[in-house]
């Protein structure tokens, strides 16, 4: 950092931004990899989240609920990587499809259910049940109605069932 | 309908088992200062040349418009012609008949710009001018061509390789050029380039012998135009889109088109008429 640079930044905020951003890293890169499916993915995603979150500190800090306000940030960042390019889709996206409860001896991981969601299935999924947020947060989050929210995280959650299996085994991850 | 309260549990605990296994990860706050600051650096970046570009745009279209609009290019005041033509070619006092007759057609598509009424058709000076101007076009125009003379109209049907094209020959002096017309009388420059350039009009210039302009126009949207002044006379020749079959710009280069619009007695008898056309249009 240069002394130009820490001129620009009013006192404390660079070391205000890590006391959170230290005791939040770990919690923003679960739900990363939870969204993404890919550790080295979710580690960049969680940085990219962290430099935006930073980058806006000023109004970051003030939000009523910063991590309401960081998860809002890490998934729309999720999202957005998602439509920038196809490769970055492949990335996120098992090349194979998950395979379903009729081979039990090829019983798929949650990881891999929810890989195959859409993207934006995912981040309900993940934002509703994962990180226990109201619908009317997630909406907000999504730029959507709560209604969307319902209606596609009860598609979501079919869909899992149907690939994870009825059976509470089932749910259980591979080995 | 919401999720039942035992399957969101059985979810979030699978959410959790799932990420159990998942190792710490490194430290991604140096990563993300160092980052975050970028893109701090990289937003104003972005801002104070976005905030550069609008004051540009606004201060230049203040000075641009006002000029377009009284048909001025920008240039000093050295730079503009004079009022009166300079020696290297003189008024002429008289229009000669042609050495050939040209037909007389109709025009293909019924006009609708008001040309006539502005440049005196009708009058038996009209009909001189346009056999002169025919003969000159016939002159200047590629080998083997041949030219018919469009009634009432300051234009020409060109006959060249079984294509027909349109040709049109305007003249104004006095007034400030028609709305139709280009102000320009040479190429834009600064400020003026890039608003032409925004609307996908390009220009070339060359210059005539006494140091004045003449410049081509060609338009993304319209005929090429060739243009430039003498004295207080305005010419312009271009291409003249008659009718939609009648709508091929003619195959000639910039060096063509600049011989044309530059040469001395297309600019005297298109001056002539000008300065001594009658019937003007009424207002």
């Amino acid at each position: 950092m240069g002394p130009s640079m820490a001129a620009e930044e009013p006192r404390g905020e660079a070391s205000d931004f890590e006391t959170y951003a230290r005791a939040r890293q770990q919690q923003l890169y679960r739900t990363a990899f939870l969204l993404c499916g890919n550790a080295d993915r979710a580690q960049d995603l969680t940085q990219t989240t962290l430099a935006k979150l930073f980058q806006y500190w000023r109004k970051a800090s003030r939000a009523t609920n910063i991590d309401a306000y960081a998860k809002t940030v890490l998934t729309r960042t999720f999202l957005a990587e998602q439509r920038s390019s196809r490769r970055e889709r492949e990335l996120h996206t098992p090349i194979t499809p998950p395979v379903g409860p009729d081979r039990p001896d090829l019983r798929v991981t949650l990881v891999e259910a929810l890989a195959a969601l859409s993207p934006k299935a995912r981040a309900m999924v993940v934002l509703r049940y994962w990180e226990d947020q109201p619908i009317e947060a997630v909406a907000a989050s999504m730029n959507c109605r709560p209604g969307t929210v319902k209606s596609t995280c009860t598609r979501a959650l079919r869909q899992l069932r149907e690939l994870l299996g009825e059976d509470a085994d089932l749910y259980a991850t591979e080995g | 309908m919401d999720t039942p309260p035992i399957e969101r549990a059985r979810l979030k605990a699978l959410m959790a088992e799932s990420v159990h296994a998942l190792p710490p990860t490194t430290d991604l706050v140096p990563g993300a200062l160092v980052e975050g600051r970028r893109r701090r650096r990289r937003v104003r970046l972005l801002t104070a040349v976005v905030s550069l570009s609008i004051a540009t745009a606004v201060a230049g279209t203040a000075v641009a418009v006002p000029r377009f609009m009284r048909g001025d290019t920008g240039q000093t005041a050295a730079a503009q012609p004079s009022s009166a033509p300079r020696p290297w070619l003189t008024q002429l006092t008289e229009l000669t008949p042609p050495t050939a007759t040209y037909p007389l057609v109709e025009r293909p598509l019924p006009n609708t710009s008001g040309n006539a009424a502005l440049i005196g058709a009708g009058t038996p000076l009209f009909a001189v001018y346009q056999q002169r101007m025919a003969d000159i076009l016939h002159r200047l125009l590629p080998p083997g061509n041949s030219i018919e003379v469009v009634d009432g109209m300051p234009e020409f049907i060109v006959h060249l390789d079984n294509v027909r094209y349109g040709v049109s020959v305007n003249a104004a002096t006095g007034e400030p050029p028609s709305a139709n017309h280009s102000p320009w009388h040479m190429c834009p420059t600064g400020d003026n380039a890039e608003l032409a350039a925004g609307t996908g009009v390009t220009c070339t210039e060359s210059r005539l012998p006494n140091g004045d302009y003449a410049t081509i126009n060609h338009q993304k949207w319209s005929p090429a135009q060739s243009m430039l002044t003498f004295g207080q006379t305005m010419i312009i020749v271009g291409d003249a889109y008659l009718a939609p079959n009648l709508s091929t710009p003619l195959p000639l280069t910039d060096a063509q088109r600049f011989a044309i619009i530059m040469d001395p007695e297309l600019i005297q008898v298109a001056d002539y008429f000008a300065r001594n056309r009658s019937g003007r249009a009424a207002s």
